[in-house]
């Protein structure tokens, strides 16, 4: 194999490695903030579902009896997101999930935070959403 | 000519290597995680802390700021404190600690779930309460820690 031959293999070799590693992390990158986008806009569902659907009235007091009342799918910025909902209580009495479940593989947000649930006085509970991309 | 093309070519392909170094760096440092959700916990324990009712028409919040201010409490420090700390340990996250901490004339009264020492988020607010000699303000403070 003649060294010119040799110089160009090693250029080929390098310029197609540097191509791929550009590709995958771009690819990386971009799935990163896709995630970052559905938690950010999660947390902006999570925060209205407390202070006006779920709202018993008074933001962070949630009534129960109001979950399926719930439309589980949405568009949001043209893009369609579907989540699921529960609530539960200290003495573990449970209320859900209610909504659809996600498609395999894909990425979903999950949160869970301490709320306030209006049964026969406020009492301390959890909420827990889980939203997709459909 | 033949060695200036081979520099040439050389000097193209560190170009080429510190190019795509910089733009790694980029796509994959993407700044620190989002603080949001931890900042959104807080909130909602700091509210969940206000607004549930340990006996009917006393809040966790109310219970805790009557120890400091009042010498009779509606709920006394020994029933109080076990069930605060039970309700931390239910509401808190999983490899999560919280601090509640409220401060007022009668000094500070702290209760404290959980481990972790980097302070992930925090929620300040204020009690307002009626004691005998009129109405009296304590400072409240929760610390998600993590």
């Amino acid at each position: 194999m003649s060294p010119k031959l040799l110089r160009v293999l090693f250029a080929f070799l390098f310029l197609l490695t540097f191509s791929l590693l550009l590709a995958s992390s771009y690819l990386r990158a971009e799935e990163l903030v896709g995630a970052r986008v559905l938690s950010d806009s999660s947390c902006s569902l999570l925060s209205r579902l407390c202070c006006e659907n779920l709202s018993a009235g008074t933001p962070y007091l949630l009534d129960p009896s109001r979950l399926p009342s719930l439309s589980f799918r949405e568009r949001v910025g043209g893009r369609e997101r579907e989540f699921r909902v529960w609530l539960e209580d200290e003495g573990g009495r449970r209320w859900g999930p209610l909504g659809p479940l996600p498609p395999g593989r894909r990425v979903t947000c999950s949160l869970l935070v301490p709320v306030s649930l209006l049964e026969n006085r406020p009492v301390p509970g959890r909420m827990g959403l889980e939203a997709w991309w459909a | 000519m033949r060695g200036m093309a081979d520099l040439l070519a050389i000097a193209s392909m560190f170009f080429l290597l510190l190019t795509a170094s910089g733009l790694l760096y980029l796509f994959s440092s993407l700044g620190p995680l989002p603080r949001r959700p931890e900042e959104l916990r807080v909130e909602h324990l700091y509210r969940t802390l206000e607004l549930s009712e340990i006996v009917p028409g006393v809040g966790y919040l109310r219970a805790a700021g009557e120890q400091l201010l009042l010498e009779d409490p509606t709920v006394p420090e020994n029933e109080l404190r076990p069930s605060l700390e039970g309700v931390l340990s239910f509401l808190c996250p999983e490899n999560r600690g919280v601090v509640l901490e409220l401060r007022g004339e009668g000094g500070v009264w702290r209760a404290e779930v959980g481990g972790g020492r980097r302070e992930l988020a925090r929620r300040r607010g204020a009690l307002t309460l009626s004691t005998p000699e009129g109405l009296a303000s304590v400072e409240v403070e929760v610390r998600l820690l993590g």
